[in-house]
C-alpha cells in the first residue's frame, strides 16, 4: 500500500531501512550523523528493531559485522569525522563475504572539517579505502524520494553479493524536506538463502557448523580452499558487479554537446544550471552517476567520441573527475567546478547554478586549459 | 662502510641518520622486525619508543609527538593500515608532518601473512575523510629503505604533510649490502607552529593546533575556502616538483613494463631475458607512486609502445594499472600481471620472471 | 584570612567568534575556568599546553591565550601523552574532555594513559550528554531519558574514577562541582592538587567535575544545580578518592 507524506532525507534512510527489513542499526552520533541516529532511536524499536547505541564508529561497525553474521539486515550510519575508522573492518567485511549497508553522511574535511555539507569523499567511497584490493558498491541519492528507494536497493545488493554496500549522501540531501511516496520495492531477482550464517550447529539445518572468517588467505574455508583460489573469487565478483551494477539517469543527454556529471546535491545545482544554459541556447546534458562505483563510464566514452566536452561538478577537491578521465581516455575535453568555487568562503559555502553555467560557457568557447596530465 | 642487513633495519638506520625522535607501533605481522628495531635501539640513544595499544592509537600519539615539534615515524601493515585513515586524515587537516612505513601482505581483512601490493591504492587515494594526498615512495632494495626513509623525513617537513613509505616484506626481510652514508637535506629552519608552552615560543605568543578549519578560524587561514585554496594548492606543489622515477633500457623500448618494489626487480631480470631474446623491452619504475610520474608514459604511449604493468595485486580491480590508464589516456594497449598470476596458490605465491616473460612475449607480437 | 571577590573573565580567556558558542546556563566556561585560575596563580602559563576534546568543548582551545590544540574526538588523552614524552618537565599538559568524548570514543586512550602512569592531568567536563549534536544518553547520562527512546544502559553511568582507581601508575584521582562559590572553590583545589602532581612527575591523574547542561536536560539553570547535587552526585559520589589531601 503506498502512502504518500512529506518527509526530510534522514527520515527517509529510516523509512528505506524499515521497509527493506533492516534488523539493526549500529552508530553513534557524529554531526551531521545525529538526527538520524536520535530519530532511528525512536523509530526501530518501535517496529520491534534493534538499536544499538555504539561509543564509537569503530565500534559501530564491528557490531555490524557480529549482526550480519547471524543473519539479519544491518546497516551503520557515519558521518565523514568517523568515516576513517570503519575502514579496517569494511576490509574484513569483504574478505568474510558478509552483507552490511553503510550510510556516509558527507561533510567538510579533511580531518574535523566542518559540520556543514561537502563532497570530499568521493576517492575512498568509490576505491578500496582499507587494507587489500576491493571495491564495494556505492549509491549515490540526489533527492529524499532516492534515498528512500536507495536504501532499499543497497540492502538488497549487499545481500545479492555478499558484499558491503555504501549509501553515499551528504548534509543537503538528509536535511532537505521533499515529497516522500512509501513503497516497498519489489527487487528480483530472489536471494538465495543466507546458509553461511553462525547460529549453533544444532540450529543448522543440515547440523554441520558453520564458519565465517576474514583470513580467507591464510584460512582455508569451505568457499575457498587456498589465497589464490579467494583472489579468483573476489576478483570475478568485483568484476561481474562491474559489468552488472552500474547505474545513472541522464538528463537532455541525446544531443549534449556539452556534458556535466554531478551526484548528490550538486546534480540538483546541475539540473537547473542545464535548465538556464538550454535558455541561452546551450546544448547542455547530465549525467548523474546513481552508483558512484561500478560508475557508469560507457556512456561518457559514447559522448566523448562524438565530440562532447565534460564538465564535472563536486563541492569537493578532486575525484569524480579521476573517474570521468578514465572513462574519456583521452578523447574529451574535461573542466570542472570544484570546492574551491563555492559561492562564499565559510564552511556554508556551496556550488551554485551561476558558477556551473559560467564555466560551461568557457568550456563552450575553448577558453579553459585542457587537462592533459595524469594525477 | 658497507654492512650486510635487512630493510626492516635500514629503515631504522634511515630514520635515526634522519634525526627521528620518536616512533610510535603497534606489531603486526610482518613489520615486527622493525619494531623490534626501534625498541632495541632507540631507547639506549635517548629516543622516545612506544608500543601503542592499537593502530589507531599510534595514529593519535604520533600527532602528539609531532605536534610537540618530534620528528616521528610509526610503521604497520596491512591490517592495521586500515585503522590508519582517521588518524592520517586528522594530520592532514592539522598540516603536521609524519613519516609512515606500511608494509603490505595480503588482504582483504585478515588476509595473508606475507607479501602482497595490495596497498597501492589506499596508500595513494588515502582512504580517510577528505581527499587528501600523501607522497608515496616505493623502495626495493635495503639501500633504498635507508634512502627513501631519509627523504621520506625530508619531504614530510618540507611539506608539514605524512609521507607514506610503501614496501613489501619479501623487499625488507631480504639481507642484503647497504652502504650506510646519511644524506643532507635542507629541513625548513624550525617549527614554529610545535606546541610547547607559549613561554617557549620566539615571540612568546601561543600556538593553536587544530584538524577543524571548517570550525576555526586562525591568522593563517581566516576562513575554510582559503585553508582549502592552501592543501589544493600544496598537492598541486607536490605533483609539480616531487615526482621521482627510474628508467631501465626505455630508450628503443617498444613494450614498457611498469612496476615498483618487489616486481621491478623482476621486472629487471625479464627485461635481460627478454633483450637476450631480441625483444625491445624497458621499465619505468615509479620511486614516488604518488606523484605518479605520467609524464615518460605519455612519452611512450606517444611513441607508440606497448605498456605492461606488473603488480602483484588484483590489477583488473585496480591499482597502479589505473595510474598508467590515467597516463596513457587510450593512447596505447595496456596488459596486465596480476596477483592471479603468481607461481603457487598459497600465501607465498608471488610473480616470478618466467610468468612475466611469457606475457611479454605473448604482446610483443 | 581575607578573600578577595574576583569576578570577570579570566586573563587568559579572550573571545572569538567560534561555529559552536556556548548555550546560556552551560557550564563548561567555569569548569575551565577552575584550570585556568589555577594556572595563573602557579604561574605556568607560559608552559601549558590545552588539549581540547571534541563536541561542545572544541572551541575552548581556541578561546585561551596559551598553546592548544583541537583534538579529535576521544583522542586527547593520547596526544597530551605524547607531547608529555617530548617536553617531559618543560611543559605542563592539561587534557580538557567531556563525558562523550572521554568516556565513549575516549576510553581507549584514556585507560592507556593511566595504565602508563604518564603524568598529565584530564579534566573531565561531565555534563551527561552529547550537546552539540543534539542530545544523545552519554556514558554518564543517567535519569533523563525520554520514555519512548533506548532503555537506561543498568550500568550508566559510567564511573570512571572507581575504574581508574586500582590502576598503579593512578597518583590522583578527585571529583567535584562549581554549582556554589564553595563547590568551585573545592574543585579548583582538586585541580591544583592535580597539576602539582604533574609537576612532580607522580603518574596520571584526573579530575572529574560535574556541570550543569541545561539545554540538553530540559530543566532550568537552578533545577540543573538541584539535579547535580541530588541525582548525578548521588551516583558518582563528590571527593577525593586517591592521592588526596596534598602531595
Amino acid at each position: 500500500m503506498e502512502q504518500k507524506i512529506l518527509a526530510r532525507g534522514f527520515e527517509a534512510i529510516g523509512w528505506g531501512a524499515l521497509a527493506a527489513d533492516c534488523q539493526l542499526f549500529a552508530g553513534c552520533p557524529t554531526s551531521p550523523e545525529d538526527e538520524i541516529f536520535t530519530y532511528l532511536a525512536q523509530e526501530f524499536p518501535k517496529n520491534g528493531r534493534h538499536f544499538v547505541r555504539a561509543s564509537s564508529e569503530v565500534s559501530a561497525i564491528n557490531i555490524a559485522y557480529g549482526s550480519t553474521s547471524a543473519g539479519g539486515r544491518v546497516m551503520v550510519v557515519v558521518a565523514s569525522a568517523g568515516w576513517g575508522l570503519i575502514q579496517e573492518t569494511m576490509s574484513h567485511l569483504v574478505n568474510a563475504f558478509l552483507p552490511v549497508v553503510v550510510v556516509l553522511i558527507q561533510r567538510g574535511g579533511p580531518g574535523a572539517g566542518s559540520l556543514r555539507h561537502a563532497q570530499m569523499d568521493y576517492l575512498p567511497i568509490t576505491r578500496d579505502a582499507g587494507q587489500g584490493n576491493y571495491r564495494v558498491i556505492s549509491l549515490a541519492p540526489s533527492s529524499v524520494q532516492e534515498t528512500y528507494d536507495l536504501m532499499q536497493l543497497a540492502f538488497h545488493l549487499a545481500d545479492k553479493w555478499r558484499n558491503p554496500v555504501i549509501v553515499a549522501t551528504d548534509t543537503i540531501i538528509i536535511r532537505m524536506m521533499e515529497p516522500l511516496t512509501l513503497k516497498t520495492i519489489k527487487l528480483g531477482p530472489p536471494l538465495p538463502e543466507k546458509d553461511w550464517i553462525v547460529k549453533g550447529k544444532e540450529h543448522q539445518t543440515d547440523g554441520i557448523r558453520r564458519f565465517i572468517s576474514s583470513g580467507q588467505g591464510f584460512i582455508p574455508t569451505r568457499d575457498f580452499s587456498t589465497y589464490l583460489h579467494f583472489l579468483k573469487g573476489l576478483n570475478e565478483k568485483v568484476l561481474r558487479m562491474r559489468e552488472t551494477e552500474a547505474r545513472y539517469e541522464s538528463y537532455e543527454l541525446e544531443d549534449a554537446e556539452i556534458v556535466l556529471v554531478a551526484y548528490g546535491y550538486s546534480a540538483r545545482v546541475c539540473q537547473e544550471a542545464l535548465m538556464m544554459a538550454r535558455a541561452e541556447g546551450i546544448k547542455a546534458g547530465l549525467m548523474r552517476p546513481v552508483t558512484l562505483w561500478p560508475f557508469p563510464g560507457d556512456v561518457l566514452k559514447k559522448k566523448a567520441l562524438k565530440g562532447a566536452k565534460f564538465l564535472t561538478v563536486e563541492d569537493g577537491l578532486e575525484g569524480l573527475r579521476e573517474d570521468v578521465m578514465l572513462a574519456v581516455e583521452g578523447q574529451a575535453e574535461i573542466e570542472w567546478v570544484n570546492v574551491l568555487d563555492r559561492n562564499e568562503s565559510g564552511a556554508g559555502g556551496a556550488i551554485y547554478p551561476g558558477k556551473v553555467l559560467e564555466k560551461m560557457r568557457k568550456l563552450l568557447k575553448g577558453k579553459v586549459k585542457v587537462i592533459k596530465k595524469g594525477r | 662502510m658497507v654492512e650486510i642487513m635487512e630493510g626492516n633495519h635500514a629503515l631504522g638506520w634511515g630514520a635515526l641518520d634522519a634525526g627521528c625522535d620518536a616512533y610510535c607501533s603497534y606489531p603486526v605481522t610482518p613489520q615486527n622486525e622493525v619494531v623490534e628495531w626501534f625498541a632495541r635501539e632507540f631507547p639506549p640513544r635517548g629516543k622516545i619508543f612506544l608500543q601503542s595499544t592499537s593502530e589507531i592509537e599510534s595514529s593519535f600519539l604520533c600527532m602528539g609527538f609531532v605536534a610537540g615539534g618530534a620528528r616521528t615515524m610509526t610503521s604497520t601493515a596491512s591490517p592495521g593500515w586500515g585503522l590508519y585513515p582517521e588518524g592520517m586524515s586528522h594530520i592532514v587537516a592539522a598540516e603536521l608532518p609524519l613519516v609512515v612505513a606500511l608494509l603490505m601482505r595480503g588482504g582483504p581483512g585478515q588476509g595473508t601473512t606475507r607479501h602482497s601490493q595490495m596497498d597501492y591504492t589506499s596508500a595513494t587515494s588515502p582512504g580517510g575523510q577528505g581527499g587528501y594526498r600523501n607522497i608515496v615512495l616505493a623502495p626495493y632494495s635495503c639501500q633504498e629503505c635507508y634512502d627513501f626513509v631519509q627523504l621520506a623525513f625530508y619531504l614530510s617537513e618540507k611539506y608539514r604533510n605524512p609521507v607514506i613509505l610503501l614496501a613489501e616484506p619479501n623487499v625488507t626481510r631480504v639481507l642484503e649490502q647497504m652502504e650506510r652514508r646519511p644524506l643532507t637535506f635542507e629541513y625548513p629552519p624550525d617549527k614554529k607552529w610545535a606546541l610547547k608552552g607559549k613561554a617557549r615560543h620566539s615571540d612568546g605568543k601561543s600556538r593553536l593546533l587544530t584538524s577543524g578549519y571548517g570550525l576555526t578560524s586562525t591568522e593563517e587561514h581566516p576562513s575554510y575556502l582559503s585553508y582549502l585554496k592552501h592543501l589544493h594548492d600544496k598537492f598541486e606543489q607536490m605533483r609539480a616538483s616531487e615526482v621521482r622515477y627510474e628508467q631501465y633500457e626505455i630508450e628503443d623500448a617498444r613494450v614498457v613494463l611498469v612496476a615498483y618494489g618487489y616486481t621491478a626487480r623482476v621486472s629487471r631480470e625479464v627485461i635481460k631475458q627478454a633483450r637476450a631474446e631480441g625483444i625491445k623491452a624497458g621499465l619505468i619504475r615509479p620511486l614516488t607512486l604518488w606523484p605518479f610520474p605520467g609524464e615518460p608514459i605519455r612519452k611512450k604511449a606517444e611513441e607508440g609502445a606497448k605498456f605492461l604493468v606488473v603488480e602483484d595485486n588484483l590489477g583488473e580491480i585496480g591499482g597502479l594499472s589505473d595510474d598508467v590508464r590515467l597516463a596513457v589516456a587510450g593512447r596505447a594497449e595496456i596488459s596486465l600481471v596480476t596477483a592471479l598470476d603468481r607461481h603457487n596458490p598459497g600465501e607465498g605465491g608471488s610473480i616470478y620472471p618466467g610468468k612475466v616473460l611469457e606475457k611479454l612475449k605473448g604482446i610483443s607480437q | 584570612m581575607i578573600k578577595e571577590w574576583v569576578c570577570g573573565k579570566p586573563r587568559l580567556w579572550r573571545d572569538r567568534p567560534t561555529a559552536l558558542p556556548f548555550c546560556p546556563g552551560c557550564q563548561h566556561s567555569v569548569g575551565v575556568r577552575t584550570v585556568l585560575e589555577t594556572i595563573e596563580e602557579l604561574g605556568l602559563e607560559g608552559k601549558t599546553i590545552f588539549l581540547g576534546g571534541g563536541g561542545c568543548v572544541y572551541p575552548i582551545p581556541t578561546m585561551l591565550d596559551l598553546d592548544g590544540m583541537q583534538c579529535p574526538q576521544g583522542r586527547a588523552s593520547s596526544i597530551g601523552s605524547a607531547l608529555k614524552r617530548i617536553h617531559g618537565r618543560e611543559a605542563i599538559i592539561i587534557v580538557y574532555q567531556d563525558d562523550n568524548d572521554g568516556l565513549a570514543v575516549g576510553t581507549e586512550p584514556l585507560i592507556h594513559a593511566a595504565l602508563r602512569g604518564d603524568p598529565v592531568t584530564v579534566i573531565m567536563a561531565n555534563n551527561a550528554s552529547y550537546g552539540s549534536t543534539g542530545w544523545q544518553m552519554a556514558p554518564a547520562g543517567n535519569q533523563i531519558i525520554p520514555p519512548e527512546m533506548e532503555k537506561p544502559n543498568p550500568s550508566i553511568p559510567i564511573n570512571i574514577i572507581e575504574l581508574l582507581a586500582e590502576f598503579e601508575g593512578v597518583s590522583y584521582l578527585a571529583r567535584g562541582t562549581v554549582s556554589s562559590p564553595e563547590d568551585f572553590e573545592d574543585t579548583k583545589r582538586y585541580v591544583r592538587t592535580a597539576i602539582q602532581k604533574q609537576i612532580a612527575g607522580a603518574g596520571f591523574n584526573l579530575v572529574e567535575i560535574l556541570l550543569a547542561c541545561p539545554t540538553r536536560w530540559h530543566l532550568t539553570p537552578r533545577e540543573s544545580l538541584k539535579w547535580i547535587r541530588e541525582e548525578m552526585a548521588g551516583k558518582l559520589p563528590l571527593g577525593e578518592f586517591k592521592g588526596g589531601g596534598g602531595i
